[in-house]
């Protein structure tokens, strides 16, 4: 279907669906940027002025007291050079959500059609298709999908069709735990991965469980099995303790197999990878504050191992400050070290013996404040990150990459909200990049 | 898998839910609110400050599973997927798009550049330090962009050759 057929057909679709509406709601978000980038090794500046245009509509008691219409999409119009390279086109705009949901009275049932996101079957898609839930007697839950992925990206390993199901079992008071499957279709052509074959299609088997067996126990698990590779995909597995009502601990393992976690994606990956690789991650996380209270203190840790790559750690903390009167405001400041064990520049570096190595090790310094008083609100941002090892390729010899943010707004009315951002940044990509943007967001109804 | 083996394994997986909900018809309890009945005041959402220590009945979970503290925000994929309506009582359905969609139109740093306090993670030049973060712990990318794409990333990611 030609993209002014689709619109042509979403404005009927809409128009007629408003006229049975008994309430209507959208939110209409204008995004106007003026973009200007001092590339490195070039004489020119680029200065991009792009237009973004989002909507989101909302359409409840259509017709029935519980059918809804919901879409949500965006178009963008250029004024010069091209600011994304998305699809290739100048001009681009995307209708990201459109179905028509039901939802029951009881049971927590909804069935919906359209194009949607799936979310609860192992994996996000976002697919032109049907689903459904409902709660079953004995705690149990089952949700259901089938589409077809919605996107056809450039390379995309796209998918004929995409299904999933899960059942879930309610504990009494203690969390849930499920079992997924699933499955997409045959693709049609050869995978990005791995040009010389066929990529086995997605048959995976998933376990969740989210659990408080007390209040001072919370426990997240997920596992996903390949049923063609015969392996495990991915492996993710949290456990917070709460010593006291202000300080908890965290503690969290995570393990993905390559191969069969991008196994038959719908859409494709963006990264180049080995799918041979495989990654294992662990680590912990202390916080202090009760929720809601006027200071946060966040320390984490985390080591990443990588087949092929190495290990590297992430160390730091975060400070967070929150402030109700006599006017809302919050600040704060974080900074982690990263060390990165030596790596080669890339693939194909990767499989050159003689290729070079580089250090990754970088600081990361960020402290931010956001101020909402009245009708007005504004905020300012910085990140600042220096690198050790200044002779790496990627880095120009600039070692250090700063940007700083200055936002305003304005409500004048309610629904109405206006605001502006300055952005001056300098790093390896761009000697300098001023990035400036305004914002007009209006809504009407009961948009949330 | 061949073609007529996945068709029977589609057919099963249906008759297996028909059968299933013979076995165990819907529940009569009533659904959650689409609607929390009161707008949460501005900053991160603390559950318990209303609800306490109290179970949300059609979770299993109490309130506080979904307190919007750094732990929920940084994994909050977890609850999206078992209790999703929870989320849309108070959030619209497109808040997610604003990250996740294939093609969110503004990348979400800027689109909600007005809002230092939420965090976003791509500030500041990302296009230079993606290429070391992706090395360091890709399973933090993957987690959004392993389902997207464009050809600006393809002209470095492309396919394997």
């Amino acid at each position: 279907m030609s993209q002014a057929a689709r619109n042509a057909l979403l404005g009927t679709v809409l128009a007629a669906t408003s006229a049975f509406a008994a309430d209507v709601s959208f939110q209409s978000t204008t995004y106007a940027q003026y973009w200007k980038q001092d590339l490195l090794g070039e004489q020119r500046n680029v200065v991009m002025f792009p237009w973004t245009q989002f909507l989101d509509v909302n359409v409840t008691k259509l017709g029935q007291e519980n059918l809804s219409f919901s879409l949500y999409g965006w178009g963008r119009k250029e004024f010069g050079p091209r600011s994304s390279s998305l699809d290739g086109k100048k001009n681009s705009g995307e209708l990201v959500t459109a179905y028509l949901r039901y939802h029951f009275n009881k049971a927590n049932g909804e069935l919906m059609a359209g194009r949607m996101f799936v979310y609860d079957c192992g994996s996000v898609e976002q697919i032109d298709g049907v689903s459904g839930r409902a709660d079953l007697v004995h705690n149990l839950n089952l949700s259901l999908f089938v589409g077809k992925p919605s996107h056809n990206y450039l390379g995309a390993d796209k998918r004929t069709i995409l299904a999933g199901t899960r059942l879930g079992a309610k504990l009494d008071n203690m969390g849930e735990v499920g079992v997924s499957l699933l499955m997409d279709g045959p693709t049609p052509h050869v995978s990005m991965l791995d040009q010389t074959k066929p990529y086995p299609s997605r048959r995976l088997v998933n376990l969740d469980a989210h659990l408080m067996p007390t209040p001072l126990w919370d426990i997240n698990a997920r596992t996903s099995y390949h049923m063609t590779l015969r392996e495990l995909a991915e492996q993710d597995y949290a456990v917070r303790y709460r010593i006291h009502p202000s300080v908890s601990i965290t503690g969290f393992f995570l393990d993905r197999q390559f191969r069969s976690y991008f196994a038959g994606t719908s859409l494709p990956q963006i990264f180049k990878q080995d799918i041979y690789d495989a990654q294992t991650s662990w680590g912990g996380k202390l916080q202090w504050g009760k929720m809601g209270g006027p200071v946060e203190v966040v320390a984490d840790y985390k080591r990443s191992r990588r087949e092929r790559l190495g290990i590297s750690d992430r160390i730091g903390g975060e400070l967070r400050f929150a402030h109700s009167k006599p006017m809302n405001i919050r600040y704060g400041v974080g900074y982690h070290r990263i060390i990165g064990g030596p790596s080669r520049m890339n693939q194909v570096a990767l499989n050159n013996p003689n290729a070079p190595f580089y250090c990754l090790s970088h600081h990361e310094l960020r402290a931010w404040t956001f101020v909402d008083w009245e009708r007005m609100f504004a905020s300012l941002d910085g990140v600042y990150h220096l690198y050790d090892e200044r002779n790496h390729p990627a880095l120009n010899h600039t070692p250090v990459v700063f940007e700083g943010m200055a936002s305003l707004g304005w409500r004048p009315k309610s629904n109405l909200t206006l605001s502006g951002d300055l952005i001056y940044s300098s790093n390896p990509s761009y000697r300098r990049e001023f990035h400036g943007a305004l914002r007009v967001e209006y809504r009407f109804g009961g948009a949330q | 898998m061949k073609r007529p083996a996945f068709l029977f394994l589609q057919l099963m997986v249906l008759f297996g839910v028909l059968a299933l909900h013979t076995a165990c018809p819907f529940s009569s309890a009533p659904s959650f609110a689409p609607v929390h009945p009161m707008t949460c005041p501005i900053g991160r959402s603390d559950c318990t400050s209303c609800h306490g220590k109290e179970i949300l009945k059609s979770t299993g979970k109490s309130y506080a599973a979904f307190n919007h503290d750094s732990d929920f925000l940084a994994n909050h994929a977890r609850a999206a997927s078992q209790n999703t309506w929870v989320c849309t009582s108070c959030h619209a359905p497109s808040m997610c798009a604003d990250c996740h969609a294939g093609r969110p139109g503004v990348k979400p740093n800027h689109k909600l550049g007005h809002r230092s306090d939420r965090i976003m993670p791509h500030r500041g030049d990302y296009i230079t330090r993606h290429q070391f973060e992706g090395k360091l712990d890709p399973a933090s990318c993957f987690m959004c962009h392993g389902r997207g794409n464009d050809a600006k990333c393809l002209s470095c990611h492309g396919q394997r050759k």
